[in-house]
């Protein structure tokens, strides 16, 4: 019996430790995204992320928190101080290949234990 | 020996509104509740094979009587069912002239699967009504359900104990005469969705991939039959019970987003509408007026299920653990 209840306590704290998350500027962690048309690296997209968000905002740009462009030369973006949580990122780019327009979203969350860490993504994007 | 016996009579009498064993279906739950302050703990296994693997399952239920008529549960599930990402060809697309061509398709079956803790599934059952006579009772109970399991499950059909959170609830009729029980479940099942990634159709980063599975509607119904002993001599006699189920379910069709904004457009039967009814003949034996040993084998009857392959194979043990008898 005290070893069902220690478990059960465990897992309150454990949700709870989870629950304090909620996705924002103001922390410590890093995230670093990149922006690919299926293999290819887009550069100079740009990349909205909207902070506590798991389903995609929309394509306004008032719906989101934030945004950065990649440098011309570049796919790579990153957000920095930010708490453990969740947050939606949303690419739009040019496939110059193509001569298309590309976008694309994701869901991505910072866990508890990686509040103070660098986490890594691709945001794959299409036309 | 008396007092054990004494102690057991007196404990079943207080019992109003509790289980009798040609009721304890191995798929299903009766409207009986359990006796108030008594722990049960369940063990179940799933089987099926899936083209040249076998699809295993285990649960770990956990019940409580927080009130003579409310159980509580909680399920800890494990599978190699799914794995944490869609399989590749159950969404994709192609490049035509401008345009990308969204569809989705029958995958391979029979893949590989590690074994995943696939989540919690709570359950709280009410029963609201008893009429008991003799060698004969009455019982509705009203059930809730709750569930976070987080695995790629790859099919419309939601099953909240292994496949999908989310979150349900019904009503359950059971009626006892003598050595009959039978037993009517009927509810409905809100599924969440998934998020999770497909492998990219050229070689890229993965695609982000989120599954909404379809609402569905359950409609159970089982047979019960005490097979021995004929008369009561003594409450160490082992029982056997045989029993039929038949469970039905019907399910709306899935929905899927890539990219974050893009509908794929449903062509397969994995992911459309459907309704199906399995049957479930089985076999129990109860030892000791608690220890339960199970077993059934599941078949298609009208229809089937695409979340899993026939026979089905269950096996269950389950105890009562009467902690205030100390």
């Amino acid at each position: 019996m005290k070893k069902i209840i220690a478990f059960l306590f465990l897992a309150s704290v454990t949700l709870a430790f989870n629950s304090c998350c909620k996705g924002g500027s103001g922390g410590n962690a890093t995230l670093n995204c990149a922006i690919f048309h299926h293999s290819k690296p887009i550069p100079g997209a740009t990349l909205y992320i909207k902070y506590n968000a798991t389903e995609f905002p929309g394509t306004d740009a008032s719906s989101y928190s934030d945004h950065k462009m990649a440098a011309n030369n570049s796919n790579a973006i990153s957000f920095t101080g930010l708490h453990c949580g969740d947050y939606y990122l949303y690419g739009v780019g040019f496939d110059s290949t193509l001569g298309l327009p590309v976008t694309g979203g994701i869901h991505f969350q910072i866990k508890y234990s990686d509040r103070s860490h660098t986490e890594s993504t691709n945001v794959p994007v299409t036309e | 020996m008396y007092r054990r016996l004494i102690i057991i009579v007196a404990f079943g009498l207080s019992f109003q509104g509790t289980i009798s064993s040609q009721e304890l279906f191995p798929t299903s739950e009766p409207a009986s509740t359990i006796p108030k302050g008594v722990i049960g703990t369940r063990l179940t296994t799933e089987s099926y094979k899936e083209v040249s693997i076998f699809r295993n399952l285990a649960s770990a239920r956990l019940m409580y009587g927080l009130f003579s008529n409310l159980t509580v549960m909680a399920n800890f599930t494990e599978s190699n069912h799914h794995g944490v990402d869609f399989p590749s060809g159950l969404a994709t697309h192609t490049h035509n002239g401008n345009k990308s061509v969204f569809s989705s398709g029958n995958f391979q079956r029979g893949l590989i699967y590690p074994y995943l803790f696939t989540g919690i599934d709570l359950y709280a059952k009410f029963r609201f009504f008893n009429r008991d006579g003799e060698h004969s009772h009455l019982r509705m109970a009203l059930y809730g359900e709750w569930s976070n399991v987080s695995v790629a499950h790859d099919e419309a059909e939601p099953t909240l104990l292994d496949d999908t959170k989310g979150y349900g609830g019904g009503l359950i009729i059971t009626v006892l005469k003598n050595h009959l029980a039978i037993s009517l479940t009927s509810g409905v099942i809100i599924p969440g969705s998934y998020d999770g990634m497909s492998p990219d159709p050229l070689g890229g980063p993965d695609v982000p991939t989120t599954l909404t599975y379809g609402k569905a509607v359950k409609y159970d119904l089982s047979i019960g039959y005490l097979l021995f002993p004929a008369k009561y001599h003594n409450y160490n006699e082992p029982n056997i019970n045989v029993y039929l189920e038949f469970k039905g379910k019907s399910y709306e069709e899935a929905s899927i987003i890539q990219y974050g904004i893009k509908p794929v457009p449903i062509q397969t039967p994995l992911l459309e509408a459907g309704n199906y009814v399995d049957v479930f003949p089985g076999i129990q034996t109860i030892l000791h007026s608690n220890m339960r040993i199970d077993f059934c084998v599941g078949f298609p009857l009208i229809n089937q299920s695409y979340a899993h392959f026939y026979p089905v194979y269950m096996f269950g043990i389950q105890r009562y653990f009467y902690l205030h008898k100390k």
